[in-house]
């Protein structure tokens, strides 16, 4: 809806959770832009407080319906370290075989449904389909590969619930595993297929000078564990990030925003940050399939973002199949703790980006705080600034604004937000009459 | 192409969700083939079923103004799904449909019997009327089914 000076874009689409886009103009130029988040606050870290700790992945895997596994992981690695609990080469290999499920289900669904109708002015998936039925198809395939991993691992494909303190509840059945080996190999054919499609698109031009911020590993390419990198400035480690990173209220948005001290900076997350901080960890197949389709190093345009997450999932089938082909679930499926008063803080890469958890739990094992920073509402300063950037450019331009209104959303879009996951908390004044 | 209907039953644990299930239940009771009645728990596994050119009838507990255990057909196309839950990892059953028929992943013709409910959360029973109907359906299903 405009009405000359206001553009309002009252329910984003395809984009998981509500939320909504407020463009002010004066005189004709931009005066404001905000990405209003209206979900109701979720208060998940009130809730778990006084909980037992084992009941942290649980109850943060429902903060998401798309990446439970995130909150998952984050919340075990965490609590690990608290704990003190080193776990085994096995545990650890299963928990990203775990990941990378979901990284497929998700990038396939954003990649296939969400994102790519923008690019050829289709309003939805269903559109996008009688155009590029094959793709679509293709699309489908990939993400129910992504969910039957992860159900096959954690026993359902939405909120699994095998994810364990010290491991996993049980082994997963061999058997289901190895079954899903031929439909990977099929998939990661496909995966390079649809990276191969996408280089394709008609990509708009928008350039900005990002910092870039994604959990690094020297050995890999990060999922669980590693040292939050960024192209700016130095690398920390992840115990450090309450002191780089702060979160703050905006009055538009029930979602906590984060900016990087100390100039109180935006910064980006999320797979085009991955694939710029980590692209040599890139699987070779992965690495190579960038290099053909001509992504580029360091690559500032968000719209490409989409590249980058089929360059994930190239990597996620490669990494996949190598762990299917040589399950090793020797050694204990968990390991034992002593509960200890303690403080431990663990980031995970979310498919939207760095997810970071700290919990102080105390001699008992229970929940005294809980801290959880999801990626959406650490990327919604730097959507706001890109849509600062595109419209300031727009409005030079003979844009109507029903274009700014959609290519505004279309931005929004590019980086896959999860509005539900952004709203998991508010941060309540208390106030004494 | 087979004269034999697919059944597929919609549910969950939660309650009166399970109607859906406890049909595919009853049948398999009754004797119809696994292969030819599954419970699932998302709409969008039927893209995955390759029943595109077979009968398929849907069987689902519904959020209904009237009575608990009330039993209602409903043919799609030419009928609006109701669509309370949106969101992108359970796409709406009428989403799903269009979907799944524009990719010739389900068929041109979807035959939706619903059981209204009134418990859908975490922990709750299912009601008797609703486990009644869902037991009554399917007997009705399977008359038809024997004769297909």
């Amino acid at each position: 809806m405009t009405d000359g000076e206001t553009i309002n874009v009252p329910i984003l689409t395809r984009v998981e959770g509500e939320g909504a886009l407020t463009i002010r103009l004066k005189d004709g130029q931009l005066d404001d832009v905000q990405l209003r988040i209206y979900e109701p606050p979720r208060m998940f870290e009130t809730l778990l407080r006084g909980r037992p700790l084992e009941d942290a992945p649980d109850i943060t895997a429902r903060i998401c319906g798309i990446c439970p596994v995130a909150y998952q992981m984050s919340s075990v690695h965490a609590l690990e370290q608290a704990l003190g609990v080193a776990i085994t080469p096995q545990i650890r290999r299963l928990r990203r075989l775990l990941y990378c499920g979901e990284w497929i289900e998700s990038h396939a669904l954003h990649v296939h449904l969400l994102h790519t109708p923008d690019f050829f002015g289709e309003s939805s998936g269903i559109e996008l389909a009688r155009r590029f039925p094959d793709e679509v198809r293709r699309g489908l395939r990939l993400k129910k590969h992504g969910n039957d991993l992860v159900a096959a691992i954690g026993g359902r494909a939405i909120h699994p619930v095998n994810v364990a303190v010290g491991g996993f509840h049980r082994w997963p059945p061999r058997e289901e595993l190895r079954k899903l080996i031929h439909d990977f190999e099929w998939g990661l054919q496909a995966a390079m297929e649809a990276a191969r499609w996408t280089a394709s698109f008609p990509y708009p031009q928008l350039e900005n000078d990002y910092e870039f911020v994604a959990v690094s590993h020297p050995d890999e390419y990060a999922m669980n564990e590693g040292d939050i990198a960024s192209s700016k400035l130095s690398t920390i480690p992840v115990d450090q990030y309450p002191m780089v990173f702060v979160e703050h209220q905006v009055p538009h948005s029930t979602a906590l925003q984060a900016v990087r001290l100390p100039a109180r900076s935006n910064y980006l997350l999320g797979p085009l940050s991955r694939v710029n901080l980590n692209r040599n960890r890139l699987r070779p197949e992965a690495r190579q399939l960038a290099d053909e389709i001509g992504f580029p190093a360091m690559c500032s345009n968000p719209y490409r973002g989409i590249q980058a997450r089929c360059l994930e999932v190239v990597h996620a089938y490669g990494e996949a199949l190598e762990i299917l082909r040589e399950l090793d679930f020797s050694g204990p499926h968990r390991l034992p703790y002593q509960a200890r008063a303690a403080v431990g803080r663990a980031a995970t890469e979310a498919p939207r980006g760095l997810l970071f958890h700290e919990y102080e739990i105390d001699a008992a094992g229970k929940i005294v705080q809980a801290r959880i920073v999801p990626p959406t509402s650490q990327n919604q300063g730097q959507i706001e600034c890109d849509l600062r950037k595109q419209l300031t450019w727009q409005l030079t331009t003979a844009t109507t604004r029903e274009a700014l209104a959609r290519q505004a959303e279309q931005l929004v879009r590019s980086y896959d937000p999860c509005i539900s996951c952004a709203t998991h908390f508010l941060k309540i004044q208390w106030k004494n009459s | 192409m087979t004269n034999r209907p697919m059944f597929l039953g919609l549910g969950s644990h939660h309650g009166d969700d399970q109607a859906g299930w406890l049909v595919i239940d009853r049948l398999h009771q009754c004797g119809v083939p696994a292969a030819n009645a599954v419970a699932v728990s998302s709409p969008d596994e039927i893209w995955h079923r390759r029943i595109h050119d077979r009968k398929l009838i849907l069987c689902d507990a519904t959020v209904d103004p009237g009575k608990v255990g009330t039993i209602r057909q409903w043919s799609w196309p030419g009928v609006q799904l109701p669509e309370l839950h949106h969101g992108t990892h359970d796409f709406p059953l009428g989403a799903v449909l269009t979907l799944g028929q524009t990719l010739e992943l389900c068929p041109a013709k979807v035959v939706i019997w619903t059981i209204a409910g009134s418990r859908f959360s975490a922990g709750d029973e299912i009601s008797p009327s609703v486990r009644q109907a869902a037991i009554s359906l399917a007997n009705t299903l399977y008359e038809d089914f024997s004769h297909a």
